[in-house]
């Protein structure tokens, strides 16, 4: 038999623990937690992870193994950098994007090629933000 | 209006978004288990490809015309899909996915909708790398129609909308079969066509009343539906989940018990940390297991299994299914199995019978944490009679990799 008293709604609990000393100065405060997925995806029904991949990049920032948050909702202004896919080859390619002079740049110490934006030429977005994995990021290889 | 937006080939071009270099090749994905043919592209329809057929009997063309060939790659379609969902869902007041490449959109009191729909196309290219196609009406069943529409139609562009006035409709509907009209199975198709309806403005045109005592009252609203009415709602079939369904075929054929018990307990794994997402507890279980229909000799064996009491147990589900395949066992070529929750309630609902034991508190904390340690789809930890990667595990030998849901598979970027 139950005590007929109680309510069938479950009673409301304090969140939280009740501590019989001074409260919290900070509990007004109490804000989110910061996300790094807030900070570097902004479109996220448009943003995609990669990993770069080779030097040809390191001008702008960008090293082997860096991850790529490429946003394919932006459109790309004069040197941003874009992921672009080329003559129909199996991986994307990382470019600076030279509006004005309508082609692709490395930004390498090293010589690579400028590609001209024409036909068999797709930018298929824009690399908002890079991450540095100054350890091994740990991930299972599959 | 509404609006029905739906991916084309989702399946395949989800295949090509993160592949540019197979964007103008004949794709063709395959079933679990890579058993047929289950999405084509363009490409593959025009060179003679049709759905639905064994690999084998592909496989000549396939080779002869070197065809690409995906296993389904679930999570990347998954992926692709909810981003499709949500890049359409700001366009307008209300959504409704309907299927994991089809959304219904509410345009209420929305103007200038053909520009709409081809802005709305443009922008999911974007967005998603994926193409789809926009179909307007004032109900569903004429969004349908619109759709196809849009599908058949080249000079539309990908959108069709069908005017509230009524000679489009009409012109439109005229030359619609009535068998491809949303909601109308073969069956009542074939009913249909022997009262002399053919087209889907016949059907919109005929007297409902008898339609509703001959055909029930779903085909008269689609009739009514036809005609420019509201008659099937939005969210209308959104309902607590019924039955929780596991069901595959095994990359290789099981004869014996104990191989068979042990793969269904791996689906019964599956199936319960379904239930425990939903907050769900069960009762009964169906166990299914058959040979193959393509062998001529067609046998399955089933058991349905109830529990001493509603649960949301593995371990006691696992013991009462074990028992339960046991009992029907007879030796057959098996090829796949199935597992079917049902006879579900919900748990905060639920009042305990006075006879039947109830969960105890124990088991349920057990469970969170073995779905604590099994997020996302991971299997860490399970039973030890269930199969770890086994032979008899899903064969999806040509799948891609999981672009978008592993750090291991995202794309290479080439920076050389």
């Amino acid at each position: 038999m139950k005590p007929c008293n109680l309510p069938d709604k479950p009673l409301p609990v304090l969140a939280g623990h009740i501590h019989a000393g001074f409260p919290s100065p900070a509990a007004d405060y109490l804000h989110e937690t910061l996300s790094l997925t807030n900070l570097l995806v902004t479109h996220p029904s448009a943003t995609f992870l990669a990993w770069a991949e080779g030097n040809s990049m390191e001008l702008v920032g960008i090293f082997d193994g860096d991850l790529l948050v490429v946003d394919r909702s932006l459109t790309p202004v004069q040197n941003d950098i874009v992921i672009a896919s080329v003559d129909n080859q199996k991986e994307f390619t990382c470019k600076v994007f030279d509006q004005k002079n309508r082609c692709l740049r490395a930004a390498s110490n090293y010589e690579y090629p400028d590609i001209d934006c024409i036909e068999g030429v797709f930018i298929e977005g824009v690399v908002a933000h890079s991450v540095r994995m100054h350890r091994p990021a740990s991930y299972v290889k599959s | 209006m509404y609006a029905l937006v739906d991916c084309v080939s989702f399946y395949a071009s989800c295949e090509t978004v993160f592949r540019p270099d197979l964007r103008d090749s004949p794709i063709l994905v395959m079933s679990n288990n890579d058993g047929c043919c289950v999405t084509l592209n363009e490409k593959a329809k025009a060179l003679g490809f049709q759905k639905f057929k064994p690999f084998y009997q592909l496989k000549p063309l396939i080779d002869h015309h070197q065809a690409i060939v995906f296993s389904s790659n679930y999570e990347l379609y998954g992926w692709l899909s909810n981003q499709v969902m949500e890049t359409l869902a700001t366009f307008a007041s209300d959504h409704e996915v309907y299927s994991i490449d089809e959304s219904w959109l509410d345009f209420t009191g929305h103007s200038d909708l053909r520009a709409t729909g081809h802005e709305m196309i443009a922008t999911v290219q974007q967005y998603t790398g994926l193409a789809t196609r926009v179909g307007f009406g004032s109900n569903k069943t004429l969004c349908k129609v619109a759709s196809v529409v849009a599908k058949r139609v080249k000079a539309a562009n990908g959108v069709c909308c069908i005017d509230d006035d009524g000679t489009q409709r009409r012109t439109i509907l005229e030359r619609f079969p009535v068998g491809q009209v949303w909601g109308v199975g073969p069956k009542t198709a074939v009913k249909l066509n022997a009262l002399g309806i053919h087209s889907a403005l016949e059907l919109a045109d005929y007297d409902k009343d008898s339609l509703r005592t001959q055909f029930g009252i779903t085909v008269e609203r689609t009739a009514r539906e036809l005609n420019g009415q509201k008659c099937f709602n939005f969210h209308e079939d959104v309902v607590e989940q019924q039955q929780i369904i596991v069901s595959r075929s095994y990359a290789k054929p099981i004869y014996y018990l104990k191989p068979l018990q042990s793969i269904t307990i791996g689906y019964l794994e599956k199936a319960m940390a379904k239930l425990r997402a939903n907050n769900q507890i069960v009762r009964h279980i169906t166990f299914t297991a058959s040979t193959s229909r393509f062998s001529g000799n067609y046998q399955s064996i089933q058991n349905v299994i109830t529990l001493p009491a509603h649960t949301s147990d593995t371990l006691t589900a696992a013991r009462f299914v074990s028992m339960g395949i046991e009992q029907c066992y007879r030796r057959h070529k098996f090829v796949r199995s199935m597992v079917c929750l049902t006879g579900l309630r919900g748990n905060e609902h639920y009042q305990a019978d006075l006879l039947e034991p109830e969960q105890s508190n124990a088991s349920r904390e057990l469970m969170k944490v073995i779905d604590t340690i099994n997020t996302g789809n991971q299997k860490n930890i399970f039973l030890a009679r269930s199969p770890k990667q086994t032979e008899w595990d899903m064969k999806r030998e040509f799948k891609s990799p999981e672009y978008t849901t592993s750090w291991g598979d995202l794309p290479r970027i080439k920076c050389s």
